[in-house]
């Protein structure tokens, strides 16, 4: 499951339309520059920023975990 | 802001419409034909897909009164007739977080004038794209889908069934490949929905809590996922938040959301999980922590390298053509009618011609860093470039593309200008346009060279080093100083950015968009660029007030020219060089700084130093000038002078390339703000340093 939630609600929608939604298959790739980090959704890439990516709540039901 | 022509003609007529932009070069639709709007995400394709479908007949350029960038062009229906196609800007829904995306969710939502909307749909990316389309289709206008990518994701492993996805939209749903062209089915669709009323709007979010969204859930089996199979979210949040009161906004949100699902689970089938393990690999690379930004100042280094040395030969010989050929043809041509000699032929060859020739030598600069621009972000680089420097560049409260721009800016700043177009914000545009100008061009360093070598022989090279650390310190400065005013609602945007996968840029589409962008550019510069070389000119010819010269035959010092430049030399009274001839420098700098030395070196009646470094007669004719002017104090004068020529307006061109991506309104304030920064700069660069060469000549 995941859940979003960054304080700004316009902010939390466009992470939800940019699909980190529930039921999402998110994972973490890799770390970048600034501490941000690329988050792989599926076959979809997104670059978060730190602040971002401690706004993204991922709980992991023991029989689905995610890769 | 409904100025869209209406379909029946009954209002506005289309001269005035989306985009009747400062570039409203190359043939438009004709008053009256009905208005298709272009919207989809980011990297939909649409861009390509407006350029196929409009060909040459397209335009693009700000919407009135916005920094944010429409295309406007005619496109030719099969069947219906010419329709005005307006390519609206890139959207992930119309909840907007950008300008640019406020404008679109506007127009769209306002409704006026437009009779019908093409959605863009990445199939690649199918339920993101249908975020947009359920919004859209919230409206009570006619939508057709485009359905592009499809060859992408049939290398994924999906396939889209545009049928059932057709069925779920209720509006029709075509698949398109632009870069193949192909488009006949869209321009029937299309046909067909201007032909019909408006397609009932989806109602979304309307229906109570518990029930399904967007019609009956399909026959439901094991893990199906649509809106009424699915945990109640709003239970989930009240669980999570005890404390948040139920939201109707996030309550919509949330059934558009389901009613994707449901609309990608019944049209899309996915048979492997294809992994981008290519991209992933090069992403790798450079994206990582260290190496990623030295390949980043890799590729700035190519830009730079190319916008400045592999463009001047090219600059050069255009310039060559215009005071050879293009000039001694002009000059027979007028002996031929008589003409030769007189005032005419010197605003001929020397004004006009002149003019174009300047305004032309820019062609080759901006070709260059159009096809660079559409490149970098064709092949997916630009996002990953955003990525690398996004923390460097957020101290400005600048996202990390605005780097390209103010490195571009080094070389010259009229590209760089047109560059900040790679930023996807209008504010961030607006605030970078700002700051370019404080970006030491190479016309600069000319100057600098001939100053440093004049008043500082010994240590020439550390000056002109100086100066670059003060341009330098000048972006920096002024970006935290309009951050702190005039932008100040500007919030800064954590990064989010979407990378698509890496691909080779497409050729035919590079240059169409290139082309386009020069043909824009022209079209607003040669007009201030011809006007202002030709008034320099007029200002020479004219006799000053009571100077007793004749129209056409004053030496400089007697001109309109030389008694302007004396008016305003007493503002640099405080600054220590109150002569004309550097006020009039000054001046000619405002057309371009890469003529101030050669204008210099005429109102001396001094030969233009062929070596900079080695100034001769203009050096020291300066320096006479400097030392009486300044109250013995030079070298601190001469300081000034530098300070201010880097931080005033850099020429006209540069006013030009403004006014069309940022407005004249902006621009306006851009050159006060030049001006104020520069003078304060001065007068303390003179005092500072004049008071500290009289402690240590006293001491």
């Amino acid at each position: 499951m995941v859940w979003v939630d960054t304080g700004r609600p316009a902010l939390d929608r466009r992470l939800q339309e940019l699909g980190l939604r529930p039921g999402a298959p998110v994972s973490l790739l890799r770390r970048t520059t600034g501490r941000a980090a690329i988050v792989a959704l599926g076959d979809d890439r997104l670059a978060l920023s730190r602040k971002l990516l401690r706004a993204v709540t991922v709980t992991t039901p023991a029989q689905a975990a995610p890769r | 802001m409904s100025i869209l022509p209406t379909f029946s003609g009954a209002k506005a007529p289309a001269a005035d419409a989306a985009a009747d932009c400062h570039s409203s070069s190359g043939p438009q639709a004709r008053p009256g034909s009905p208005t298709v709007a272009l919207v989809g995400s980011p990297n939909c394709g649409k861009s390509t897909l407006f350029n196929a479908l409009t060909g040459a007949g397209r335009a693009v350029g700000n919407y009135p009164g916005t920094s944010v960038e429409v295309g406007s062009g005619a496109w030719m229906v099969a069947g219906f007739g010419e329709v005005r196609l307006t390519d609206l800007p890139g959207s992930y829904s119309l909840a907007p977080l950008s300008p640019d995306e406020a404008l679109t969710e506007e127009l769209l939502r306002s409704g006026d004038g437009v009779n019908a909307v093409i959605v863009v749909c990445d199939a690649a990316h199918l339920a993101r794209s249908l975020v947009l389309a359920a919004h859209v289709r919230t409206l009570p206008v006619r939508v057709v889908i485009a359905l592009s990518m499809l060859d992408v994701a049939a290398r994924r492993g999906v396939t889209v069934d545009t049928q059932a996805l057709s069925a779920s939209l209720g509006v029709p749903v075509v698949a398109v490949d632009p870069r193949r062209g192909g488009t006949e089915g869209l321009a029937q669709a299309v046909a067909g929905a201007l032909a019909a009323p408006p397609p009932a709007p989806l109602e979304l979010g309307q229906a109570p809590a518990g029930q399904p969204v967007g019609g009956p859930c399909p026959a439901c089996e094991p893990g199906c996922r649509a809106g009424c199979c699915r945990p109640d979210l709003a239970e989930l949040e009240h669980h999570l938040h005890p404390d948040s009161p139920a939201d109707p906004e996030l309550a919509q949100a949330e059934a558009v959301f389901d009613w994707v699902n449901e609309a990608v689970a019944s049209s899309s089938q996915r048979s492997a999980t294809a992994r981008r393990s290519w991209t992933d690999r090069v992403d790798s690379l450079v994206c990582a922590p260290v190496i990623g930004p030295l390949l980043f100042l890799a590729v700035m280094w190519g830009v730079f390298v190319i916008t400045t040395s592999v463009a001047a030969p090219l600059q050069d010989a255009l310039d060559r053509v215009f005071a050879g050929p293009v000039s001694n043809a002009a000059i027979a041509v007028l002996g031929w009618l008589g003409l030769s000699g007189g005032l005419v032929e010197g605003f001929v060859v020397t004004g006009l011609i002149a003019g174009v020739g300047m305004l032309l030598t820019f062609v080759p600069l901006m070709a260059l860093m159009f096809a660079l621009l559409a490149a970098l972000e064709d092949s997916g680089y630009m996002a990953r470039a955003a990525v690398v420097t996004d923390r460097m560049m957020g101290t400005l409260g600048l996202p990390g593309r605005a780097f390209l721009p103010l490195v571009v800016g080094f070389g010259c700043n009229v590209p760089a200008i047109s560059a900040v177009r790679v930023l996807p914000d209008a504010r961030h545009r607006l605030l970078t346009a700002l700051l370019v100008p404080f970006t030491s061009c190479s016309a600069r360093l000319t100057v600098y060279v001939m100053v440093a070598a004049t008043f500082f022989p010994a240590h020439a090279g550390t000056v002109v080093f100086a100066m670059y650390l003060l341009s330098i310190a000048l972006v920096v400065v002024g970006g935290l100083a309009l951050r702190g005013t005039l932008l100040r609602t500007m919030g800064s945007d954590p990064l989010l950015i979407d990378l698509p996968p890496y691909q080779r840029p497409h050729l035919p589409v590079l240059a169409a968009s290139t082309w386009l962008r020069v043909r824009g550019f022209l079209a607003t510069a040669s007009g201030i660029i011809v006007a202002t070389v030709t008034a320099v000119w007029v200002l020479g010819v004219i006799p000053a007030p009571g100077s007793g010269g004749t129209l056409g035959s004053v030496a400089v010092a007697d001109s309109l020219y030389a008694w302007l430049a004396e008016q305003f030399a007493v503002l640099f009274t405080p600054a220590g060089f109150a002569d004309w001839h550097a006020v009039g420098a000054l001046l000619v700098g405002f057309v371009a700084k890469e003529a101030v030395i050669s204008s210099w070196a005429q109102t001396y009646a001094a030969a233009e130093p062929t070596d900079l470094g080695q100034p001769g007669e203009l050096g020291s004719a300066v320096w006479a000038d400097f030392a009486a002017s300044s109250g013995g104090h030079p070298q601190a004068a001469a300081a000034a002078f530098m300070v201010f020529l880097l931080a005033y307006t850099p020429c006209v061109a540069t006013l030009a390339a403004q006014r069309r991506q940022i407005g004249g309104r902006w621009t306006a304030a851009g050159v006060a703000m030049q001006f104020t920064m520069a003078w304060v700069l001065a007068v303390a660069a003179f005092q500072g340093l004049a008071a500290l060469s009289g402690i240590l000549g006293g001491s």
